[in-house]
C-alpha cells in the first residue's frame, strides 16, 4: 500500500508543480487576511463572499450589456470587458458586504457572525431576485463565469515564460498583503484586541477595520477568480485556527498560518494524486483516477488541524490528557501517603473492610486503575512498602514526604480559619484540594504569618519538618 | 407563554385542514369565473428565424388591476399560493424559534454549516446506492439520509471543536463548513466520473425551490414545527439558562452538552427538511434574520422566541404575497429580503436595543447629567459665596450666577455650559438677569438643594459603609447620584439617621476642616 | 518554489497587471493556427467534452481515432469540474472538440489556453451562423448553447467536425466525408421523424412544459411552444405568480402532461401538477427528458439519435400525439413514458 502510494506519487509532473505552486501562493495570500478574520470573529466571511459574488456578477453583466448597447464597447471587446467587470463587480459587492456587516454589527451591537449572516443572505437574495427578474435566459452561475478551477488555471502561463499565471497574480497579492501586515502590524494588533485602547492611542480602529475588510474582499475575490471558492474558503481560516493551537504569540501565529497554508496546498495535491485512486479502486470504481484537488486541499488542512488538536504541545488533547493523568497520580499518591500518615498518627481509625487505595479512590472519585498505578509508583520510589499481609505502610522517606503534606494541609487550615472565618467543618475540603500545591516555601511563609502554630483548628498537631 | 405557543400549533393545524378542505372542495368543477391572463410568450426569448411558431398568447382580455390581483392572492384561490404561503409561514415561525437559541449560543450561521456539510453525505449516499444497485443513485430518502447524517456530523464537529480547543464558535463553524464542503466537492468530481451513474444535477438535487412547495412539504413542516414547539415549551427554563449563562449552567451540573446536542438536532432537522423543499438560502436566512430582529425589541428569552417566530412568519407571509402578486419575483429571495427589511426596521426602531432608542437614551442621560451638574455647581457657588455652612433658600434665589463663575466650577467648555443653561432656563429652573448672568428660580433652588443633598448623603454613605477614602468619594457619588430614586434616598436617610430636610455638609469640607 | 525567480519578484506588480490585461484581452480571440499535419500514423486521440460531441466525432472518425468524452453520461456540462486527469488528457490529446457557446462554463478559458499553444481545439458550434442561434433580446452575445435540441442545426456541427478531421488527416479525408454524409443522412431522418410526430400533437394542447429552460431550439424547430418552471441558471427560481401562470396555462389549454429533465429533481414540477389538479385538470408527469446529457452509455438513449428519439417520442405520446411506441427505430424500451411521480 505504501509502495503503491509512492508509485502513484512518482507520477508528479510539471503540471502538478504548477497546480501545487498556484494553490500554495493563493492559500498564502489568503491566510494573512484570514488570520485577522479569525481574531476578529468574522471567520465565515469567506463563505459569505462566495455567495455575495452572485449579485456582483449579475450587476456587472447587466452593466456590460448596457455599455455595449450604448455603443461604448464593441462586440469584439465585449468578452474582455465582461471579464473585467465581473471581477470588479464581485469585488465591489464583496467590499460592500464586509462594510455593511461591520456597520450593522457596530450599530446594532450584534454578534459578528449574526450580523454577517443577516447581511450576506440578504445580499445573496438580492442576486437571486435580479437573476429571475432580468437575466433568466443567460447562464450566469458564478461557478461558470467568475470562479476559476485550480487544475486548469495552472495551465495558463504568463506570456513568454513558464510561470503559471496564478502564481504571479496571487504571489503579488501575497507580497502586498505581507507588506501591509508588516507596515500596520501594531495598529492591526491593537485594534483587533482592544479597539478602545487603539482609539485612545490615536489609532483609527474603525478605519483599520474597514480597511482590513476591503483588503480581505479584494484578496478573496481575486483568489476566487483564479482557483475557485472551495480552496479559498478553507485555506482562509483553517491554517490560522491550527496555528492558534500551536502558539499564543500573534507574530508566530501569523507566520505559522502562512506556512501551514502552503503545506496544506502542497500536501493536499499529493494526496489528490494518490488517495482517491487507491480508495476507489478498492471500492470497485477502477475508473476514478483522482478527485478535485481544491477540495482535497481543504480536507488536508482540516486533517492538519485535527492532528494539531490531538498532538499539539500544551494545547493538544494528548498533552492535556497526560497533564491530567500526572495530576491524578500526584493527588492520589499524596492522598495515600496522607491517609497512611494519619493512621500512624492514630488520629484516624483504620477501617478493616476497605484497603487504603480503595479508600482514596472513593474519597477522590478516581478510577481504581489510576490509584493502583500510583501505588505502584509509590512502591517504586520506595515511599511505601507492602507488608506480607498486603497492607501498605510508610517507609521513612515516605513518612517525611507525608509529613510535609500534612503540614501543608494543617497550616492551610490554620490560615483559612484565621483569615476567613469559615466554620471548622468547611476547612478540610479546601485544604484537601490545596495541599498538593503548597511547597516548602509557601509553608515557611504560612508558618511565619501564623506565628509558628503547633496545632491546626481541629486541635491536631502540625508536624515539624524533621531537619528543621 | 405556553398558551400562546399551543395556540400557534392549533392555528397551524387548523390552517392545514382548511387548505385540504379547500383543495377537495374545488375538485370537480373548474374555475372559469375569472378572466385569467397570462403572458406566456417565452419570457424574453425572441425567435430569430421561426415566425411560424404559434404564440401562446390566447387573446388576453383586459389585464386585471393590481387590486384585483391582490384580491386573487389574498383570497387564496390558487393552490400554489395557498401551499407556499402556509408552508413558508410555518417554516418561518419554526426556524425563527430555533434560530433564537442558535443566535444566543453564538452559532447563528450553523444552518449554513449544516447545509454545506450535507454535501459529502449526498455524494456518499449516491455512491453507495449506485454501488449496491446501479441506477438507483438518486433515490430521495437515501440521499436525504446521507445529507442528514453528515449535517449532524458537521454540527457536532462544531460543538466538539468548541469544547476541546480554544477556537471560537465562528472559526469552528467556518472550518467545519470548509472541510466538509471541500470533501463534498472532491467527492462530486468522483461522482461525475462514475460510469452509468446519472449524476447530473445531483449537487443541486436536494436544493428545493420555494415556489414549488406541495402539500406533503407543508405536512412535514407542520410535524417539525410541532416537535420544535413541544421541545421549546418543555425545556424553556433549561434553554434560558443555557443561552444566557452556558458556563454557569455547566458548572452547576446542567447537562449542557446534551441540551446543546438536542438544539443542534433541531437545527439540522429544520435545515435539511427546509433545504430540500425551499432551498438552503431561505433556511439559513430565516434561522438568523428573525431572531436578530427580535433581539432589538426585548431581552427576555420567551418574548424573543415569540418575536422571532412572529418575524419569521411575517416575512414569509408578506414575501410570498409579493411573489404571488408580481411576475418573476423569486419566492425564496423575496422572503429573505422582506425579512431583511424587517431587520432594518427593528435595527432602527427596536424598543430595547434599537439604534434610535439607544441614541435617545444616551442623549437623555447626557442631558440629565448636565442638568444635575449645572444645578449643583450653582448650589456650590452660592455655598462658597455665603459664609453660612448651608445656604438658605432666599440666598439661593438671590445670588447672581455669572457664566465665568459657573465655568470655573467644572471642567466644561463655554458652549456646552451655555447649552445647559438655555435648557435650564427653558425648564424654568433659572432665569436670566442680564447678559451672561442668571438667578435660580424657586423651583430651581429647590431642585438644587435636593440634588446637593442627595449627593452628600450618598458620599456619606460611601464613606461610612463602604470605607471609601474621601478623595474618591466625590467621583463615585457623581456616578451614582444620577440614578438615585426617592426610595433609595429615603433608605439612605434612614441608614445615615439624617432628618428629612437637612443638607449635610460637604464631606470634603469636613475632612478638610478636620485635617486643619 | 522554483517557479518564481527573482526577476519576476522584482517586477511582480507590473507583471500582475500586465498578465491580467493579457489574459483578459486574450479571451476574445480564438483563431488557432490551423495545423497542417498531413500524415497521421496510427490512431490519434481526440478528446471531447460532452457525449453529444463525442457521438459526432465517433461517427465521423470511425476507427481512425481514439475518442474520449470527458463528461460521463448524465453529467451537467455547465457545472462539470475538470480534475487533474482531465487536464492531462486534454494536454495529451491530438485534437479537442467541445460544444461551445459557453456551455462548458469555467472550462472555456482552458480551451483558449490550449488552443493558444497551437493545439487544434474546436468548438463544434463555431460555424453555425449567428442568425440561426437563439439569443435572448438584449443579450445578443450570449446565445443559448443547447443547440443539439435542433437536429438540423446540430448536423451543421457534423460538417464542421468532418472538415476539421479531413484537414488534420488528409490521407483518410475521403472516409471522413463518407462517414459524415452517412451520419447526416441519419440525422435528417431523425429530423423528419421528430417534425412528423410532434406535428401529430393536437395544436391546442401542444405545449412543452419542463422544469428547466433547455428546449428553446427544440421549440423553434419543431413548433411547440415551451414553458419552463425555472430559468437556465442553476440558482434561478420561480416566483409563486410564475407557477400560478403555468398552472393556468395547463388548465386553460388542457395540456395533458409536463416533463422533467434527467438532471432536475422531479419534485420541482410536482407543485405544478398538484396546482392543476386542484383546478380539476389532471396533468401527468410525462416522463424524463434528456436535456443536457445523454442516457447511460451502451444503451440506445446513450447516443445522440436515441436521446432525441426518446425526447420526441416521449413528448408526443404524453401530449396525445401519434408516434410508434418504440420510437423511430424501434429501439426505445416500450412507451418511453416512465412516470416518476412524487418526491
Amino acid at each position: 500500500m505504501i509502495h503503491e502510494f509512492f508509485q502513484l506519487l512518482s507520477g508528479w509532473s510539471s503540471l502538478d508543480t504548477a497546480i501545487a505552486g498556484s494553490a500554495a501562493l493563493t492559500a498564502m495570500s489568503c491566510s494573512l487576511p484570514g488570520a485577522w478574520l479569525v481574531l476578529r470573529k468574522h471567520s465565515m466571511m469567506g463563505d459569505a463572499l462566495s455567495h455575495t459574488a452572485l449579485p456582483g456578477v449579475v450587476l456587472a453583466f447587466l452593466f456590460s450589456i448596457s455599455m455595449k448597447q450604448a455603443g461604448w464597447v464593441s462586440a469584439a471587446q465585449e468578452d474582455a470587458f465582461l471579464q473585467l467587470f465581473l471581477f470588479v463587480g464581485a469585488v465591489v459587492v464583496g467590499v460592500g458586504t464586509a462594510w455593511l456587516t461591520e456597520w450593522v454589527q457596530r450599530l446594532g451591537r450584534l454578534e459578528g457572525s449574526a450580523s454577517l449572516g443577516v447581511v450576506f443572505t440578504a445580499v445573496f437574495a438580492l442576486g437571486l431576485l435580479l437573476i429571475r427578474l432580468d437575466v433568466d435566459n443567460v447562464h450566469l452561475d458564478v461557478d461558470c463565469v467568475l470562479f476559476g478551477i485550480i487544475e486548469t488555471a495552472a495551465l495558463q502561463k504568463v506570456p513568454g515564460t513558464s510561470i503559471p499565471e496564478p502564481v504571479l497574480v496571487n504571489g503579488a497579492i501575497f507580497l502586498a498583503n505581507l507588506l501591509l501586515v508588516v507596515l500596520f502590524y501594531k495598529e492591526l494588533k491593537i485594534s483587533a484586541f482592544d479597539p478602545g485602547l487603539a482609539t485612545s492611542l490615536g489609532i483609527p480602529a474603525r478605519g483599520i477595520h474597514y480597511g482590513l475588510m476591503a483588503v480581505t474582499a479584494v484578496t478573496v475575490v481575486a483568489a476566487f477568480t483564479t482557483v475557485g471558492s472551495i480552496l479559498v474558503i478553507g485555506l482562509l481560516i483553517i491554517p490560522t485556527a491550527t496555528a492558534l493551537l500551536l502558539s499564543e504569540r500573534l507574530s508566530v501565529v501569523l507566520a505559522l498560518s502562512v506556512c501551514l497554508a502552503a503545506i496544506s496546498a502542497a500536501l493536499g495535491h499529493a494526496l489528490t494524486l494518490t488517495v482517491p485512486r487507491m480508495l476507489f479502486s478498492r471500492l470497485g470504481y477502477p475508473t476514478i483516477e483522482d478527485a478535485g484537488t481544491a477540495g482535497m486541499m481543504s480536507v488536508t488542512a482540516g486533517l492538519l488541524f485535527l492532528m494539531a488538536l490531538i498532538l499539539a504541545p500544551g494545547q493538544g488533547l494528548i498533552s492535556k490528557l497526560i497533564h491530567r493523568l500526572r495530576l491524578g497520580l500526584k493527588i492520589s499518591g499524596d492522598d495515600i501517603l496522607g491517609v497512611l500518615f494519619r493512621f500512624e498518627e492514630k488520629t484516624a481509625m483504620r477501617p478493616i473492610d476497605i484497603s487504603v487505595p480503595a479508600l482514596v479512590a472513593r474519597q477522590n472519585g478516581m478510577r481504581p486503575w489510576m490509584v493502583s498505578l500510583s501505588v505502584r509508583r509509590l512502591l517504586r520510589r520506595d515511599l511505601v512498602t507492602r507488608q506480607t499481609s498486603g497492607e501498605l505502610v510508610l517507609t521513612d522517606r515516605g513518612r517525611e514526604s507525608a509529613k510535609s503534606l500534612i503540614r501543608a494541609h494543617r497550616l492551610w487550615e490554620a490560615y483559612m480559619s484565621k483569615h476567613f472565618e469559615l466554620p471548622d467543618d468547611h476547612l478540610h475540603e479546601t485544604a484537601h484540594r490545596v495541599e498538593h500545591f503548597i511547597d516548602d516555601d509557601i509553608q515557611e511563609r504560612l508558618q511565619s504569618e501564623l506565628n509558628a502554630p503547633t496545632k491546626d483548628p481541629h486541635g491536631k498537631r502540625i508536624p515539624e519538618l524533621s531537619d528543621s | 407563554m405556553k398558551q400562546l405557543l399551543s395556540g400557534l400549533v392549533v392555528a397551524v393545524l387548523g390552517a392545514i385542514v382548511l387548505v385540504e378542505a379547500h383543495n377537495t372542495s374545488e375538485e370537480g368543477h373548474s374555475f372559469r369565473d375569472w378572466p385569467i391572463t397570462f403572458s406566456i410568450a417565452p419570457q424574453a426569448t425572441t425567435v430569430a428565424h421561426a415566425p411560424e411558431v404559434p404564440t401562446a398568447n390566447a387573446s388576453p382580455p383586459t389585464p386585471p388591476t393590481l387590486l384585483s390581483r391582490l384580491w386573487r392572492v389574498l383570497s387564496l384561490r390558487d393552490y400554489n399560493t395557498r401551499v407556499v404561503l402556509l408552508g413558508t409561514t410555518i417554516l418561518g415561525i419554526t426556524a425563527g424559534i430555533v434560530g433564537t437559541f442558535m443566535l444566543l449560543r453564538k452559532r447563528a450561521l450553523v444552518g449554513d454549516v449544516v447545509g454545506h456539510s450535507a454535501l459529502p453525505g449526498i455524494a456518499i449516499a449516491f455512491l453507495v446506492m449506485e454501488g449496491l444497485s446501479p441506477g438507483t443513485g438518486k433515490w430521495l430518502p437515501g440521499l436525504l439520509a446521507g445529507a442528514f447524517v453528515f449535517g449532524v456530523a458537521g454540527a457536532v464537529s462544531v460543538m466538539l471543536i468548541e469544547k476541546y480547543s480554544r477556537i471560537k464558535p465562528d472559526a469552528a463553524m467556518a472550518m467545519t463548513l470548509s472541510v466538509f464542503y471541500g470533501l463534498g466537492a472532491a467527492l462530486f468530481t468522483v461522482v461525475q466520473k462514475v460510469p452509468g451513474g446519472n449524476a447530473a444535477g445531483l449537487k443541486t438535487y436536494l436544493s428545493g425551490k420555494t415556489a414549488s412547495l406541495i402539500t406533503d412539504d407543508v405536512w412535514l413542516f407542520a410535524v417539525v414545527a410541532g416537535v420544535v414547539l413541544t421541545v421549546t415549551m418543555l425545556l424553556m427554563k433549561e434553554l434560558t439558562i443555557l443561552c444566557f449563562d452556558g458556563e454557569f449552567a455547566a458548572a452547576d451540573g446542567w447537562p449542557v452538552f446534551w441540551l446543546d446536542t438536542l438544539l443542534i438536532g433541531l437545527v439540522v432537522t429544520v435545515t435539511i427538511i427546509g433545504m430540500q423543499s425551499v432551498g438552503l438560502i431561505l433556511v439559513v436566512a430565516t434561522l438568523i434574520i428573525p431572531p436578530a430582529s427580535a433581539r432589538f425589541w426585548t431581552d427576555d428569552l420567551r418574548r424573543m422566541t415569540l418575536g422571532a417566530g412572529l418575524a419569521g412568519g411575517m416575512s414569509s407571509f408578506f414575501g410570498t404575497i409579493m411573489s404571488a402578486l408580481f411576475p418573476h419575483v423569486a419566492a425564496g429571495a423575496v422572503i429573505v429580503l422582506t425579512g431583511a427589511c424587517l431587520f432594518a426596521v427593528s435595527l432602527l426602531f427596536g424598543t430595547k436595543r434599537g439604534v434610535l432608542i439607544h441614541w435617545w437614551r444616551q442623549r437623555q442621560l447626557r442631558r440629565e447629567v448636565g442638568r444635575v451638574d449645572l444645578l449643583r455647581a450653582a448650589f456650590e457657588l452660592v455655598e462658597h459665596a455665603v459664609s453660612a455652612p448651608i445656604p438658605e433658600f432666599d440666598e439661593l434665589t438671590a445670588h447672581e450666577l455669572s457664566l465665568a463663575d459657573l465655568l470655573m466650577m467644572r471642567t466644561w467648555d463655554a458652549a456646552s455650559l451655555q447649552r445647559l443653561i438655555i435648557a435650564a432656563v427653558r425648564e424654568g429652573l433659572m432665569h436670566p438677569t442680564g447678559k451672561d448672568t442668571w438667578r435660580l428660580t424657586r423651583s430651581g433652588a429647590e431642585e438644587a438643594r435636593r440634588l446637593a443633598r442627595n449627593h452628600r448623603l450618598w458620599e456619606m454613605y460611601l464613606m461610612k459603609y463602604a470605607h471609601i477614602a474621601p478623595s474618591h468619594v466625590d467621583r463615585d457619588a457623581d456616578l451614582i447620584e444620577h440614578v438615585l430614586d426617592p426610595e433609595l434616598v429615603a433608605e439612605l436617610e434612614y441608614q445615615l439617621d439624617h432628618p428629612d430636610d437637612e443638607i449635610p455638609q460637604s464631606s470634603h469640607a469636613t475632612s478638610v476642616s478636620s485635617l486643619e | 518554489m522554483q517557479l518564481v525567480d527573482s526577476y519576476s519578484h522584482k517586477r511582480a506588480h507590473g507583471w500582475c497587471w500586465l498578465s491580467i490585461v493579457l489574459s483578459v484581452t486574450g479571451c476574445g480571440s480564438s483563431n488557432p493556427t490551423e495545423p497542417s499535419t498531413a500524415n497521421v500514423e496510427g490512431r490519434y486521440s481526440i478528446v471531447c467534452t460532452t457525449g453529444m460531441v463525442a457521438d459526432i466525432v465517433t461517427q465521423v472518425a470511425g476507427d481512425r481515432a481514439e475518442v474520449t468524452a470527458l463528461m460521463a453520461e448524465g453529467v451537467d456540462p455547465h457545472l462539470y469540474v475538470p480534475t487533474r486527469s482531465d487536464v492531462v488528457r486534454m494536454q495529451e490529446a491530438d485534437i479537442i472538440f467541445y460544444s461551445g457557446l459557453r456551455l462548458e462554463g469555467a472550462m472555456q478559458k482552458t480551451f483558449e489556453t490550449l488552443s493558444g499553444n497551437g493545439r487544434p481545439v474546436y468548438a463544434v458550434t463555431a460555424e453555425i451562423p449567428q442568425n440561426d442561434l437563439l439569443a435572448p433580446p438584449n443579450f445578443e452575445g450570449h446565445p443559448d448553447p443547447h443547440v443539439w435540441n435542433d437536429v438540423k442545426l446540430w448536423s451543421q456541427a457534423v460538417a464542421f467536425v468532418a472538415a476539421r478531421l479531413e484537414a488534420y488527416d488528409t490521407t483518410n479525408a475521403e472516409e471522413y466525408r463518407a462517414n459524415a454524409e452517412a451520419y447526416r443522412q441519419q440525422l435528417n431522418a431523425l429530423d423528419t421523424y421528430v417534425r412528423e410526430v410532434i406535428g401529430t400533437i393536437p395544436e391546442a394542447q401542444r405545449y412543452l412544459v419542463t422544469a428547466h429552460d433547455a428546449f428553446e431550439y427544440f421549440s423553434r424547430s419543431y413548433r411547440i411552444p415551451v414553458e419552463s418552471v425555472q430559468g437556465i441558471t442553476t440558482e434561478s427560481e420561480a416566483g409563486v405568480d410564475d407557477i400560478n401562470r403555468l398552472v393556468d396555462l395547463l388548465v386553460t389549454k388542457k395540456v395533458p402532461a409536463i416533463f422533467v429533465e434527467s438532471s432536475v429533481n422531479a419534485a420541482n414540477i410536482q407543485a405544478v401538477i398538484n396546482g392543476a389538479q386542484s383546478q380539476g385538470w389532471a396533468v401527468n408527469n410525462g416522463g424524463t427528458l434528456f436535456s443536457d446529457a445523454m442516457g447511460a452509455e451502451g444503451t440506445y438513449e446513450g447516443t445522440y439519435l436515441g436521446m432525441i428519439d426518446h425526447n420526441a417520442t416521449t413528448i408526443t405520446l404524453s401530449l396525445g400525439g401519434v408516434a410508434p411506441n418504440n420510437g423511430m427505430q424501434g429501439k426505445l424500451n416500450g412507451a418511453a413514458v416512465t412516470t416518476n411521480q412524487g418526491k
